[in-house]
């Protein structure tokens, strides 16, 4: 009897032991999800003015530099598209010339109109702030005198997947 | 009459023993997270946080304390990352932000009092170069652990 108790206690002791030293635990369902991220923003707000010309030649194009823009995207192979809202008036051409970012291309020194055009091409997954952004005004002679206007360049991101 | 006063040790250890263990829950699953932006073209995609859910942890008896570790039950994809971070409440110490993977990290240390409702803030950040990531879920366990 006596020999019996203490095998009990030594069993429930050995039992205590095994609680002290156990660990609890609880749970929690995370759920996530990262959706498509394409940003695009400009700076600057360039104004253009010919105003001279070679005796002999046409009008000495203008341009205006010192404006970027700036990228975001999570997709690959991302264009950047240019447009103008209205079209330019009879000879006179206004062009944009973005910077690539790392790994896309430009396609340089574009001319802009109502229809959107690519820019730059091949953007994959980055994100890169103030690029180099430049505008450049032609004139022809035939334009003559053309008063103070403007133009809301469009940027868009599109045709990444 | 001694075998009586046995069994009463014995019951008395028996409760000693089940105070000691560790009992932590929490208040339930945060609501999705989702990455959907930056803070600025140019910029890194945006963190997200959430900071709805608690967790409770009872008092540690005589002179031993509580840690909690956490982990996940499958690695983030690459580019995401989920972080943790547990509020220290009353008592103990935060290990302040624990980016979670697989296997159990220290997320607090030297629990010696009750903590009740505390907040638990999850942190889901992403890379540009993770790209766009459906819908997952992660089930995070939170261990508390003894410490003589």
């Amino acid at each position: 009897m006596k020999t019996s108790s203490f095998l009990t206690i030594g069993a429930l002791v050995a039992f205590a032991a095994v609680n002290t030293a156990s660990a609890q635990t609880a749970t929690q369902t995370v759920t996530f999800q990262v959706t498509a991220i394409n940003q695009i923003a400009v700076s600057g707000s360039p104004s253009l003015v010919i105003n001279a010309a070679a005796a002999g030649s046409a009008p000495t194009s203008v341009t205006a530099s010192g404006n970027t823009w700036s990228v975001t995207t999570n997709h690959s192979t991302a264009s950047i598209t240019a447009s103008i809202a209205s079209a330019m008036p009879a000879g006179l051409t206004l062009s944009a010339n973005l910077s690539a970012p790392a790994g896309a291309t430009s396609t340089g020194l574009t001319a802009l109109g109502v229809t959107a055009v690519n820019v730059v091409t091949g953007i994959t997954k980055l994100n890169s702030a103030a690029l180099g952004l430049t505008y450049q005004l032609d004139a022809t002679a035939a334009a003559g005198v053309v008063s103070s206007s403007t133009r809301v360049v469009t940027y868009t991101i599109t045709g990444g997947v | 009459m001694r075998y009586m006063r046995r069994t009463a040790l014995i019951i008395a250890a028996a409760f000693w023993a089940r105070d000691a263990r560790a009992q932590i829950s929490v208040s339930g699953s945060p609501a999705q997270m989702t990455v959907n932006k930056a803070a600025a073209a140019g910029s890194a995609p945006l963190a997200v946080t959430n900071s709805t859910t608690t967790y409770t942890i009872n008092k540690p008896s005589g002179a031993s304390s509580y840690s909690i570790t956490a982990h996940i039950n499958i690695a983030m994809p690459a580019g995401v990352t989920l972080g943790m971070t547990l509020a220290a409440g009353s008592t103990g110490s935060s290990s302040g932000e624990v980016l979670l993977n697989t296997s159990a990290q220290t997320v607090m240390t030297g629990i010696k009092q009750k903590i009740t409702g505390a907040t638990i803030t999850y942190t889901l950040s992403a890379t540009v170069a993770a790209g766009v990531v459906p819908v997952q879920t992660r089930v995070v366990t939170l261990t508390a652990i003894t410490v003589p």
